[in-house]
């Protein structure tokens, strides 16, 4: 009894709320209303086949017989979030995956217009940190030596993973010298500590992706504190050299390696078109189920097509909300669901016209309807909700997205058609005209 | 009142001849994998002076591209396909070394390092002499190494082909790029097989649970009719007319999986009620009561998805439309099938299993 009464008003609430989060902002003028509340930002979010931009997928492969950790993985998404956001591409997305096989990929999305070439070189970079021991060999700036790393003619002392991100700083030294200082982890520093003691006045070198970088000079023996390798004299050429040296020792170390396994690129005027497409589609498929919703059950059908309004309402605010990115598998999803949501109903109203068929007055006849049709309405949206679930646990990014809108699909539909239409159908039935039993479209 | 039941043999002949020929094209190879599955670089392009898809296929094959597939998109677009290309190879394989010396920049300072004693020291109290002027690079032209050129530098082999087909062709828009690599088109098939098999099981369980081990398998079994019926359909139309099924495909295999179920679950719910309320009755009048009653449901639930999935085929974005069609397919399937399958296979086994009984108890 206290849901009955409560219900209309915790349908108006989400309706208002839906509708303040839904509100497109800019086409009516309305910027100076906050799309924030609580910190949380209402924005919709299109993927990359609806925005267009630029899609690389890497797959993380382990140095070595060690197998890749989260940690691992999770650095290097870090690193080239760091790395696209640093050329100034705006709102990159970098997120990690895991292929059905166990292997981890990063997959990088800039949306819009690009230099593609660029970005790709630059998330595909490994940017491998090695600290050389020559063993005596002379080493230049630029020289390639994985032949000699595989012929054991030079060493690797540690790699760029003992560098500690945070403690990498420019460095202004004496007399208008400039560098890059930085402190190890305990491992990098006991080698370096062993190495530069007995090499004093020799060089250093440091290698990334088996290139030679730097070549500095070691001055006196390092043990514990902080490095600093001096570029030169404070000149805007020297400037530069340091920048770079700064970005390598802070982001270049990646601690796997990487290899590009597919990318994608999406014009943007034809995402906006697919857009377009999708969401004509969409609004002629939900006119045509009112339309056939309204003509087959006449008052019941008006009400749920209200609930269907009400659904199509809600889920956007959903998406809005929570910042599911739409593709468009995601928008096929949402037309599917628009689809799917009525059956509900159509269950509901088909037990409703066999109970005043079977002599029942009206309103027990809506009563039994709901109530004998909750155990099918329950038992089949279970079971989609069981393959949608698994799907998103299990998919792939786009399947993912496309189980997501399934799921909040099923469950507001559940609310719409069952609560919804059966609170708009109270209300209705309290009039005299709404008991008209010619408005039900039941032949006797 | 129409007896369904009764004339189940028909029915399930009639399932026969929608899934078999689709079964045999399946068998013989007619279903055409994407790249999403087999790895390789798809785009979609047109040119000043619209060339035709032999046209196309004729200047690849001159450029080396022998294994390519182009179509022709309507707006003189293209649809090429190829074996992957352009993939930024695997870094960390050397390079053969060649012999010429690395120059080095003699006048610019050398870098040198500087250590720091104490860990607490502040960078810049540190006293070095920092006139640093230690050529380390000496000039050693034995053994140096020339670097490795930049992975990605200005000419890509895919920039490189789109430049030998502008000159062709006069100035090329592209407007799709995608390639896949084989990495992930080997691991996409595993794990569809592991989606689509698991998530069966999964509904079997929870079939069996709420309805009994006859009802799930019933329900299984007209699933199972559903999806043969939609991947043998694309089997017939990617053997006659080369449509393809990508990754997408699954997704949609996957839903009609729980649409399917849903809409057998419907009239399985209404046999169990109709069991207790009518239960003088024998099984078979009781299935066919439970088919007639939601018929009505079932066909106009059929419509109204039937309707929006029409929209999305017919106006919706060509790169959904298979998508679409395997949807709209599945769903009209699913209807048939639970009432014209899963109900009948329960009649059937209920007969079976009483002719069984039946036997011992007269020898």
């Amino acid at each position: 009894m206290t849901w009955r009464r409560i219900a209309p008003w915790v349908i108006g609430v989400i309706a208002i709320v839906a509708i303040f989060i839904n509100l497109p902002r800019q086409t009516l003028g309305l910027e100076w209303l906050s799309d924030e509340v609580l910190g949380v930002e209402f924005r919709t979010v299109l993927g990359l086949d609806l925005e267009g931009g630029l899609r690389v997928t890497l797959e993380a492969e382990a140095q070595g017989d060690e197998p890749i950790t989260d940690e691992q993985v999770a650095t290097a998404r870090d690193i080239i979030e760091r790395r696209v956001a640093g050329i100034g591409v705006s709102e990159p997305q970098v997120r990690t995956e895991t292929g059905g096989d166990g292997s981890r990929r990063i997959v990088v999305e800039v949306p819009g217009v690009s230099d593609e070439d660029q970005v790709r070189s630059l998330v595909g970079s490994t940017g491998r940190l090695q600290f050389i021991d020559p063993l005596g060999q002379q080493l230049a700036d630029d020289q390639n030596i994985g032949t000699l790393l595989e012929a054991e003619a030079v060493r690797e002392i540690f790699d760029g993973g003992q560098i500690d991100p945070a403690s990498v700083a420019p460095d202004v030294g004496t007399g208008n010298q400039i560098g890059v200082s930085f402190n190890l982890r305990d491992a990098g520093n006991q080698a370096w500590c062993s190495f530069t003691s007995a090499n004093v006045g020799r060089p250093g070198p440091i290698a990334l992706d088996g290139i030679i970088i730097t070549t500095p000079t070691i001055r006196a023996a390092i043990c514990g504190g902080t490095t600093i390798i001096t570029v030169g004299t404070n000149t805007p050429a020297n400037e530069v050299e340091r920048t770079n040296l700064y970005n390598t020792l802070r982001f270049g170390a990646l601690p796997i390696s990487l290899t590009e396994a597919g990318f994608e690129t999406v014009d943007p005027t034809l995402g906006a078109n697919f857009l377009g497409q999708a969401l004509i589609a969409g609004a002629v498929g939900l006119f045509l189920v009112l339309f056939f919703m309204v003509a087959y059950y006449r008052l019941p059908g008006a009400v749920s097509a209200f609930a269907l309004l009400f659904y199509t309402l809600v889920i956007y605010a959903i998406f809005r909300l929570i910042g599911v990115t739409l593709t468009l598998a995601g928008v096929a999803a949402f037309i599917l669901s628009i689809g799917m949501a009525v059956d509900a109903n159509i269950l509901i109203f088909e037990r409703m016209k066999e109970e005043i068929r079977s002599g029942k007055t009206l309103g027990p006849s809506i009563e039994a309807g709901f109530n004998r049709a909750w155990s099918s309405i329950l038992d089949s949206n279970v079971a989609s909700l069981l393959v949608a679930g698994w799907l998103y646990w299990q998919g792939t990014t786009v399947v993912k997205g496309f189980a997501l809108v399934l799921i909040i699909g099923v469950l507001v539909s559940m609310f719409s058609a069952v609560t919804v239409t059966r609170t708009l159908l109270r209300f209705v039935t309290r009039t005299s005209w709404g008991r008209r039993l010619e408005l039900y479209h039941v032949e006797r | 009142m129409y007896d369904i039941v009764g004339k189940r043999n028909l029915w399930f002949a009639v399932s026969a001849i929608l899934t078999i020929p689709g079964l045999l094209f399946i068998l013989i190879g007619g279903l055409k994998p994407s790249i999403d599955f087999t790895g390789g670089t798809e785009w979609e392009v047109r040119y000043a002076e619209a060339p035709t898809s032999a046209e196309m296929t004729d200047a690849l094959s001159e450029l080396g591209y022998d294994d390519v597939v182009v179509t022709s998109l309507p707006d003189d677009f293209l649809r090429i396909r190829t074996e992957p290309i352009d993939l930024i190879p695997p870094e960390t394989d050397a390079p053969a070394p060649s012999a010429s010396a690395a120059a080095t920049d003699g006048a610019s300072a050398e870098p040198s390092a500087s250590a720091e004693p104490s860990a607490s020291a502040e960078p810049s109290a540190s006293a070095e002499p920092s006139a640093s002027a230690e050529p380390s690079a000496s000039a050693e032209p034995s053994e140096s190494v020339e670097p490795t050129p930049a992975p990605i530098a200005d000419g890509t082999e895919f920039a490189d082909l789109e430049d030998d087909l502008a000159a062709q062709f006069g100035e090329g828009e592209p407007r799709l790029v995608r390639t896949v690599g084989p990495i992930i088109g080997a691991d996409l098939i595993r794990s569809s097989a592991v989606l689509i098999i698991i998530g069966e099981i999964f509904l079997l369980g929870y079939l069996w649970m709420r309805f009994g081990f006859r009802f799930g398998t019933a329900a299984i079994v007209a699933l199972l009719h559903d999806v043969i019926l939609v991947v043998g359909t694309f089997a017939i139309l990617g053997f006659f007319f080369n449509v393809e099924f990508d990754a997408l495909f699954v997704t949609a295999l996957l839903t009609i999986i729980a649409f399917s179920v849903h809409d057998t679950i419907v009239v399985f719910d209404r046999i169990r009620e109709n069991r207790i309320r009518h239960a003088g009755e024998t099984f078979g009048a009781i299935v066919n009561h439970s088919i007639l009653q939601t018929m009505s449901r079932s066909i106009i639930t059929s419509v109204t998805v039937a309707v929006t999935l029409g929209a999305l085929v017919v106006l919706g974005p060509p790169t959904i439309r298979t998508f679409g069609l395997a949807l709209l397919l599945g769903v009209v399937s699913g209807t048939y099938s639970s009432i014209f399958n899963a109900a009948q296979i329960l009649v059937a086994w209920q007969d079976w299993d009483a002719k069984r009984k039946a036997r011992p108890a007269r020898t």
